[in-house]
Parts: C-alpha cells; structure tokens; sequence
C-alpha cells in the first residue's frame, strides 16, 4: 500500500507541486506569460520577442523534476542537461546571441540618411542621457530600497548600470551588459523591461514629447538637403565606425564591430546572398532562440520579487529620460540657430529603429499634414543604434575600472 | 617633448596589457572614491564620451562627403 502511495505520489508530483505555495507562485508566472502572450498576439507588441519569451517563460516555470547530477528540484528545460540550460550557456553566458544579432542587425539598417546629413548624429548622443541619469538615479536608490545589498558597492554599481543601460533601448546591448556584470538573477526583469519598453515606445514617447514640446515646434519644418551617399562612402562608413570605436572604447568592439559587419554585408553589394541571411534567417533563429532563453530566466523564484517592480520602474524612467533629454537637446540647439529644429526629431535618438523614427513622423502628421520629418528622425535613430552601443561599451568599461571588474 | 610623451605613454599601455589580471584592479585613488563620486564620474565621463565618439564619426562623414563631392581634377 505505501509502495502504491509512493508510486501515485511520484506520479503525480505535478499535480501535487500546484498545490503548495511554490505551486501558486508558477501559477502567478503563467498569467505573467499569458499576458505577454495576448500582447504579442492581440496587441502586436514586438510578438516575433515576446511570444518566445513567454513561452520560455511558461517551460521554465514547469514543476521540478530532481536534476540527475545535481540532485536540486529544477524544471526538465533547465537542469543540467536541459536544453534551455544548453542554450543558455551557448548563447547568453557566453554573449554570443546579443552579437549574432547585431549582425543581423546591421545588414537590416540602412546608414544612408545619416550619410546624407550627418549633423542628426549628435540626437544619437544626446538621448543617451537617460541611460547615465537613470544610473544615477538606481545608483542612489538601490541602497535605499534594498539595504541588503547596500553594503554591495560592486552589486551596486554593476546592477545601476543594467538597468541604466535599459534606457538604450536596445535589447542586446542591454543583455551584454547584464551579462558582462553576471547579473544572472536580474537578468530576467532587465531583459522583459528592454524588450518590452521597445515594443511600447509608440504609447511611452508622444506624451512625455508632446509634454515638452509646443504645438509650434511640433509644426516646424525642416529642408531636407539631399547629398548623395556613393558606394564608396556606404562601405568606408562601417570600417571606419568600427576602427575608431575600437580604438576609443575598445570593450564596444564585440557589439560595433558585428553591427558594423553586418552593414558591411549589406553595403558592399556582392555578397547578397549573406546579406540576405544575415537580414532573414540568422535574424530568425537567433531570435527565436534568444527569446526562448530569456524567458528561461523569468523563474518564479527570480521574478516574483520587489526588485523586478523596482527594475521595470527605473527602466521606464530610462526611456522617459532618454526621450526627454533628445527633446530638450534639439531645443538647447534650437536657441543658437537659424533654421530650427523640429524638437521631436532628437526623441528619435534612442535606439528603438525604425520605430521611433515612425512615431515621430505620424506625430508630426498629426499636427501638420504636410510636415514630413521622416528622413531626419531616421538619422536620429540609426545614430541612437550606434550611440547606445558606444554607451554600452562606456559603462562597461567605466564601471570596470571603478569595480576592478 | 610631445614624443617622449607619447613614447611614455605607450610604454604605459604596453606594460598594462602584458601584466597579469592585477592591472585590471581599480587604481586606489579610484576606489577610495565614495559610491556617489563614482556614479558622477561615470555619467560625466560616459556622457562626454558618448558625445566624442559620435562626434569623431560626424568628422569623418562629413570628410568623406567633401572626398565624394570634390570635382575630379583634369588631367593635363
């Protein structure tokens, strides 16, 4: 009779895991999952990132099985054989998904409305501001809401610079840096916050734009003077990105170097056929995988605390300070020159592409049928690509020399 | 004079790459620095970084605009 009990217990381990209180807390990540899930689906919101994740989120968060080699309770996907551990140990411990995606990436963008008027590069540097703010800001308030950890300076600062790194916009620099700083235990709610700000930059953006913005200067028009690239231009263009970036922020080289030599693919015109790849299935598979793996780290016990609240916040406070500091540095600029500057285009200087740039012209639409700021706004956005890699480079290495790390 | 700077920085360099992980600690200068002057010197130095870099690839556009737009020059 107690062999049979043991044996139906065994058997229903799952059942029975739903029932205790780490039971309820899977529950709670599965609403989690479904609602990225219906965001994904029914709302649209960068599903290609979402949807994967989600549902790494859902097989991660499966009840525990006893691991074979470790003898700890951990879902099948994540013991030591799992394949989301593999994938995790292929892929993120290592940085090799947030590079591969760089490369696909780069083939993606096109640096050529940038080439033709290259002043819009300095809103790529300008809306990088929120990342150093909200830095500052986690750096002061980390103490204060966790005292636990305030004794960490290195966790700290490490952890300041993850969720200040949020505010790029940029999902895969926001992953190298969590990574670099093996903050494995936050990587979870920094990855969702990336990730999900960048899908929700058309509702996070118009109001804080609008806030310091008036209807006049949304109404600027701005001449748009065609230069035009050659070739020649489009390929130096990477080489000479990559060089000097290299040789002035060298821990940037790994995130502008694949960017750069994924453009290369795209500009230097005979090699389609990779470029093709690197634009569709590297793409694909990376971020299918990606996704998958991210979501592997939402585990119940990781996620369901204080601080991924406090990490979403400070991420979003990120956006809204980068948003805010590209607005008011195009109307800093505004007081010196003669042909004004559309302010909404420095918003366009985070590194969520093309969406931000979109946003930007249908705003611009909205108060001027005529206004067509496009091609500007995607100046802006294409340097916010390279500005938040060269930040990114920046905090790592800055913070690397602060922590000894 | 500019040389021998050069040279000694580069020495520097040199010396800091092939040392062991111990070059990598923080100089005490920089970790005797309370939490609040290391977040300042970042966001400052990060900041103004972020700035040069995108600043030295406007130069360098604008140097391959002027190479682009220069007329070819005639042969004689």
């Amino acid at each position: 009779m107690e062999e049979l009990t043991t044996l139906l217990k065994e058997l229903f381990s799952g059942v029975l895991y739903m029932g205790t209180v780490d039971g309820l807390k899977t529950l709670v990540m599965f609403v989690i999952a479904g609602v990225l899930i219906y965001l994904a689906i029914r709302k649209d919101y960068e599903p290609a990132l979402l949807l994967p994740i989600a549902f790494g989120a859902i097989l991660a968060n499966m009840p525990p099985i006893i691991d074979a080699v470790t003898g700890d309770p951990t879902a099948s996907v994540l013991g030591s054989d799992g394949f989301l551990t593999v994938l995790f140990d292929a892929g993120i411990r290592n940085e090799l998904f947030p590079i591969l995606i760089f490369i696909a990436v780069g083939a993606m963008i096109d640096f050529s409305p940038l080439l033709k008027d290259p002043s819009m590069i300095f809103f790529g540097a300008a809306a990088q501001f929120g990342i150093f703010a909200t830095f500052l800001a986690s750096m002061l308030l980390i103490p204060v809401v966790f005292p636990g950890i305030a004794g960490d300076e290195s966790l700290v600062l490490r952890l300041a610079s993850a969720i200040g790194i949020i505010g790029a916009a940029d999902g895969p620099t926001t992953l190298y840096v969590a990574n670099h700083f093996d903050l494995k235990d936050y990587m979870a709610p920094i990855s969702v916050a990336a990730y999900s700000y960048m899908a929700l930059v058309p509702v996070i953006q118009p109001p804080i734009i609008r806030a310091l913005t008036t209807k006049k200067e949304r109404t600027i028009h701005m001449n748009y003077t065609e230069h035009k690239a050659s070739r020649l231009t489009l390929i130096l263009f990477p080489i000479i990105v990559t060089v000097l970036a290299g040789i002035i922020v060298p821990m940037s080289v790994p995130l502008v170097g694949s960017l750069m030599f994924g453009n290369l693919l795209r500009e230097c015109k005979v090699l389609e056929r990779l470029s093709k790849t690197a634009q569709n299935e590297l793409a694909n598979l990376v971020t299918i995988l990606l996704g998958l793996t991210i979501g592997s780290t939402m585990l119940a016990k990781n996620f369901l605390r204080w601080d991924t609240l406090f990490i979403l916040t400070l991420g979003l406070l990120a956006f809204v300070f980068d948003t805010a500091g590209g607005v008011l540095f195009a109307k800093f600029l505004n007081l010196f020159r003669k042909n004004k500057i559309n302010p909404m285009i420095g918003a366009a200087g985070i590194s969520a592409f093309p969406m931000s740039a979109r946003v930007i012209q249908k705003m611009a639409k909205e108060d001027d049928p005529y206004n067509f700021v496009l091609m500007q706004a995607t100046s802006a956005n294409v340097s916010g690509q390279l500005g938040s890699i060269v930040a990114g480079g920046l905090v790592i290495t800055l913070v690397g020399l602060l922590i000894g790390w | 004079m500019l040389f021998k700077f050069f040279m000694s920085a580069t020495e520097t360099v040199q010396a800091m790459i092939t040392e062991t992980p111990a070059a990598t600690e923080p100089s005490s200068s920089l970790a005797a620095m309370s939490i609040f002057s290391k977040g300042l010197f970042t966001t400052l130095l990060g900041l103004v970084g972020v700035f040069l870099v995108l600043a030295l690839f406007y130069v360098s556009i604008k140097i391959m605009q002027r190479k682009n737009n220069q007329p070819p020059q005639e042969k004689e």
